[in-house]
């Protein structure tokens, strides 16, 4: 193989190689992917949303149980149950405190769930128009009022 | 550099990688389906027992009761999920908590552990303040969490492969 056509081979592999990564790239973006392969979007979108819906339910349900597990570590430290160690961090303070702090931890993992339920009926909502509101052109949604 | 030193640190090098790879293959893939086996889709209220008790155990303690369950199917697919919250009870008297997620998993057919772990132990996050504990007790203290947690697993699986038959060997 001549040095030229060596060269040019090359030059086509990378011209191919970069062609390639574009379209992979520009499938995947929702605008053509609604005109091209709207099962595969819906597939991919609601499925990932479905995915996230079950993650955020768990985590609303483990936050719930470490407030329960602080609550229960702090009635029993009151009644005297729990003797901490002298290099322990666990003091009734502490314990006040750790409630408080798995307290905003379950809201914000309640606040996630709404999120995330809201993100899966808003790309159902869309799958079900036929993704018109995914497509370039289509008319700016105003904020919400209250 | 003398031949001798450059054999001795191929072979340190070797059963290093040889001990991680071990250790990330029984954590991720050997360990989460353990004393699973046989136990069907529905029967995910067997199965978060069977993991409760067999921690509980290992740590020492007894197991009482769950405090919640739940059966979440997925969507779309065989796929399932279960998690609950157990209730245990140390020696002493106190009351421990340990949160149990699995996963039912359509390729093996089995379930497997998503996770178990006790809740708001002492040295947990939950309980660190602001500028308490310094910097270097917190690495140490979730290092410690994390080799607690390896050791327990290891221990569990010991324990397991002594009381439930038809387990893969791991040679331990």
């Amino acid at each position: 193989m001549t040095p030229r056509l060596r060269d040019a081979w090359l030059r086509a592999v990378c011209l191919a190689g970069l062609l390639g990564v574009a379209a992979l790239g520009l499938w995947r973006t929702p605008e053509l992917a609604s005109y091209l392969a709207p099962e595969h979007l819906a597939d991919v979108l609601i499925g990932r949303a479905e995915n996230l819906v079950v993650d955020k339910e768990g985590e609303r349900d483990a936050r719930a149980a470490l407030e329960q597990a602080v609550t229960v570590r702090l009635a029993e430290w009151r009644r005297g149950l729990t003797v901490s160690a002298p290099d322990s961090m666990i003091t009734e303070a502490s314990l006040v405190m750790a409630l408080r702090r798995a307290h905003t931890l379950r809201v914000e993992a309640a606040d996630d769930l709404l999120r995330a339920r809201e993100t899966l009926a808003r790309y159902k909502r869309l799958r079900d128009t036929g993704w018109q509101g995914l497509r370039a052109g289509c008319p700016a949604v105003g904020e919400a009022t209250p | 550099m003398t031949r001798s030193v450059r054999l001795s640190l191929g072979a340190l090098a070797v059963v290093l990688v040889l001990a991680v790879a071990g250790t990330v293959w029984f954590a991720g893939a050997a360990y989460p389906a353990m004393g699973l086996a046989g136990i069907p889709r529905d029967g995910y209220r067997q199965a978060l027992e069977r993991v409760a008790r067999s921690r509980a155990r290992v740590d020492g303690r007894t197991f009482v009761a769950f405090d919640s369950m739940t059966f979440r199917p997925a969507d779309r697919g065989e796929a399932a999920f279960a998690w609950g919250a157990a209730r245990c009870r140390a020696a002493d008297g106190a009351t421990v908590l340990y949160w149990v997620s699995l996963r039912w998993n359509p390729g093996r057919g089995q379930w497997v552990r998503g996770g178990v772990r006790e809740l708001a132990p002492p040295g947990n996050e939950i309980y660190f303040g602001r500028n308490v504990p310094g910097q270097i007790l917190r690495a140490r203290l979730v290092l410690r969490e994390l080799f607690a947690e390896l050791r327990a697993r290891f221990r569990e699986a010991v324990s397991l492969q002594g009381s439930v038959t038809g387990l893969p060997s791991l040679g331990l």
